[in-house]
This record gives C-alpha cells, structure tokens and sequence, in this order.
C-alpha cells in the first residue's frame, strides 16, 4: 500500500528509443546476419549500433527514413571494425543451416544443390574484407539499389559500381570450382 | 558491350536462360575473365536471397533496449537531469517541484539536491522522479523528514517505509510537502533494492513572507 502517489512513467527520450528499437531491430539485424553470417555478432552489431543511436534517437525517429540512418552508422561500425571482431567460427551454424536448405521445402536434388552453395558462400565469405561482404550482401542478397547503397555507405556511384564489381569477382574466384577452399579459422578475415 | 554493360545485365540474364540478354551477357563472358567471376558470385548471391536467416536469440531486443539505457546512465542521466535540480531551486512559484534521480552508479550513494523553497505553511508537491534503468521488483522506498517540514496526510510522522514494484524509466514519487517553521527542514528519500542504497537529499527552505516585507519597507506615518 503505498502511502504516497507514485507512478510509472517514461521520459519522453525513453519512449523514443524504445520505439525506434522496436521498429527497426529485425530489419537491422537481419542485415547484419547477412553481413557477418553470425546471430551472435549480428546481435552484437545491432546492440552497438542502437547504443550509438540512444542519445539522438528523438532526432533519429523524426528523419523520413530512420532506417537508413541507423544502417549507415552500423556500416561504420562494421566497416570500420570499432565494435567488438566477428569472434566465432561460423563453419557450424552455416553446416546448420545447409542441412536445413536440404531437408526443407525442396526435393531432395535441387535441396542438396542449395545446400552445397549455401556451404561454398559459406565457407569463403569471411575471406572477403568487411566493406566487399557488406556491398555484396546489400546489393546482390537483400536487392539495395546503387542509390540506397550511397546513402548507406556515403560512396560515389562511381566508386560504389567499381567497389562491388571488384566484390564480385574476388568472390567468384573464391566459388570457382578449381579454387581450393578451406574453411575460415575463427575470427579469420574480414579484417579489413 | 563492356563489363559495365554486362554486369547490369546479369540479373535478366539470370532471370532468363532463354532471353537475348542472356546471349549477350555470355557473348561477353567469353571474352572476359572478371566478369565471368563475377557473374557466378550474382548466381550464387541470388541463391542465397532464399536462404532464411535465423531469428535473433530471445530478449535480444531487450538486450538493445537495456544497452541504450545503460549508454544514458554511463552519460550520467538523461538530458535534463541537473536541469531538473534546478527547476526545483526557482520553482518556488510553481505548483509542483520537479527534482529527478538515477538509480544508477555506486553501491551506495547520497544525492544532494539544490534546495526548493517554498512559502510557510503553504503545501507544495515535491515529485521526485526515480530513474530506474530496469525493473525493480519489491524496491524498499522510504522517505524521512527532517526539521521543519511535514507531508499533508501524514502528520506527526517523520519515517514512512514501503515496498514496491519501479518500473523501467521514470517513476514518479508526487510528496506532498509542507515547510511547518521558519528553519525548514529536509527531506530524504531512500531507495534499496538488491544490495543497493541511493539517497535523495532535498533542502527544504521558507520563502521571506512577501506581505511581511512590503509592510516592513513601507513608511511609517
């Protein structure tokens, strides 16, 4: 029985925050899987990047495209490798997950073939540096167009069409058949 | 056709295994190491957009939501928190006294407010707003009096104890306080929970009586 009034309220840069968490958490973090093919360091990228945003998030919500805003500074944060390095091995979630492109949704054939790429992109894709993952998850996984990647990254078109050609074929020499891939040491790559 | 041309081309070309633009594409990568590398990473990137990514660990947005709050208290409170204090030092007009405290930092910790003042006798609400930067299940809250103060409702009692719940954020303790003596007093409010002890310190101090002095400076006749 409380003998005084007292109730629960939420400040107002609280309320704003928990809005913008809630709104944009999933979309972020599904891009940073795609970035770091990690739950664990994709949660811990989103987690830094909302940290970033606390302080500003009334301005933050109140931008046509917060969203934008918040991926631009998780790019930083990736790119620029100021949070905490992709520490696990992901050689066991992706075997998860081939395992799951198999035996779901698929006829047995066409499931192992999803299976054995999902295992190659896999097995070579820490072997790219950060900003070359990041341009090749945006544009050719989650379809950003080249517009919507220079917000993100602040790159020229020029730049932007250079970069991710040259994301491109690194990444398909590692996927030729006649490169011999071994799987990433934990922690390996992606330095940039 | 040049790279560029070709690599704009490598979705239609993958979309349509039939189409002319598939034919020019593969006109081009016949000539053309890089672009053949690069048009296998689009294949196999297009495979992955089917690939589902797993979901996020559970109280993973909590985790989100608590980094940020726990950033607020590492800043040292939210914008606004000694600005709090000092609305409370020139608010004596006002009809409440807003002053606000993190539970947040040391173990123990006693906070000293800037003094409220208020005119004699007269009852003026104190909020005291109780940062939590979680939910505290069974928080001990109690508020003390000191000197010449006293809470409407409660008179002749100096020490009221009780146990609640404190809710993520603010929460907002409305103390009906009134200055009893020329002296003032103060008021301290204690909050306990898990080991921790922060205590709020206000100085309650009596506003001149206005009448009194405009008596006083007026010319005797």
């Amino acid at each position: 029985m409380p003998p005084i009034s007292f109730r629960s309220r939420r400040s107002p840069a609280e309320t704003g925050y928990e809005a913008l968490v809630h709104r944009h958490y999933h979309a972020l973090y599904r891009t940073a899987w795609r970035w770091t093919r990690s739950t664990e360091d994709a949660e811990d990228l989103v987690q830094e990047t909302f940290t970033r945003a606390y302080p500003r998030s009334a301005d933050i919500a109140a931008l046509d495209k917060p969203g934008s805003w918040l991926a631009r500074v998780m790019y930083r944060l990736f790119v620029d490798g100021v949070r905490r390095h992709e520490r696990r091995n992901v050689v066991a979630l992706d075997a998860v997950a081939a395992e799951e492109l198999a035996s779901d949704a698929f006829g047995p054939e066409e499931g192992a073939e999803r299976a054995r790429n999902a295992e190659r992109v896999a097995a070579v894709w820490r072997r790219i540096d950060r900003e070359k993952r990041v341009l090749l998850a945006l544009h050719d996984i989650e379809g950003y167009t080249l517009a919507e990647m220079m917000e993100i990254t602040g790159l020229k078109e020029g730049t932007l069409k250079s970069r991710l050609h040259r994301a491109r074929v690194l990444l398909g020499r590692l996927l030729d058949p006649d490169c011999v891939v071994t799987h990433p040491r934990a922690g390996a790559g992606g330095s940039s | 056709m040049n790279c560029e041309q070709a690599s704009l081309m490598f979705e239609a070309a993958l979309d349509d295994p039939d189409g002319a633009e598939r034919r020019r594409v593969m006109q081009h990568l016949s000539a053309c190491e890089s672009c053949r590398h690069a048009f296998r990473a689009v294949a196999y990137l297009r495979a992955e957009r089917a690939r589902p990514v797993p979901d996020p660990s559970p109280g993973a947005v909590d985790d989100a939501l608590r980094a940020g709050l726990a950033e607020r208290g590492r800043r040292g409170g939210s914008p606004g928190f000694w600005g709090g204090m000092a609305l409370g030092a020139v608010a004596a007009s006002a009809a409440a006294l807003a002053l606000l405290f993190v539970f947040a930092g040391p173990a123990e910790m006693t906070v000293e407010a800037p003094a409220v003042a208020m005119a004699l006798d007269e009852p003026k609400e104190l909020r005291i707003a109780i940062d939590a930067p979680e939910a505290l299940a069974a928080a001990e809250i109690q508020v003390s009096l000191r000197g010449a103060v006293d809470l409407e409702g409660f008179a002749g009692r100096r020490d009221i104890r009780w146990t609640t719940r404190l809710e993520r954020g603010i929460n907002e303790l409305r103390l009906p306080v009134t200055a009893t003596g020329e002296q003032g007093g103060q008021v301290l409010v204690v909050v306990r929970h898990g080991g921790r002890q922060k205590t709020f310190l206000v100085d309650v101090r009596v506003l001149p009586d206005t009448r009194a002095v405009e008596r006083a400076a007026l010319p005797s006749v």
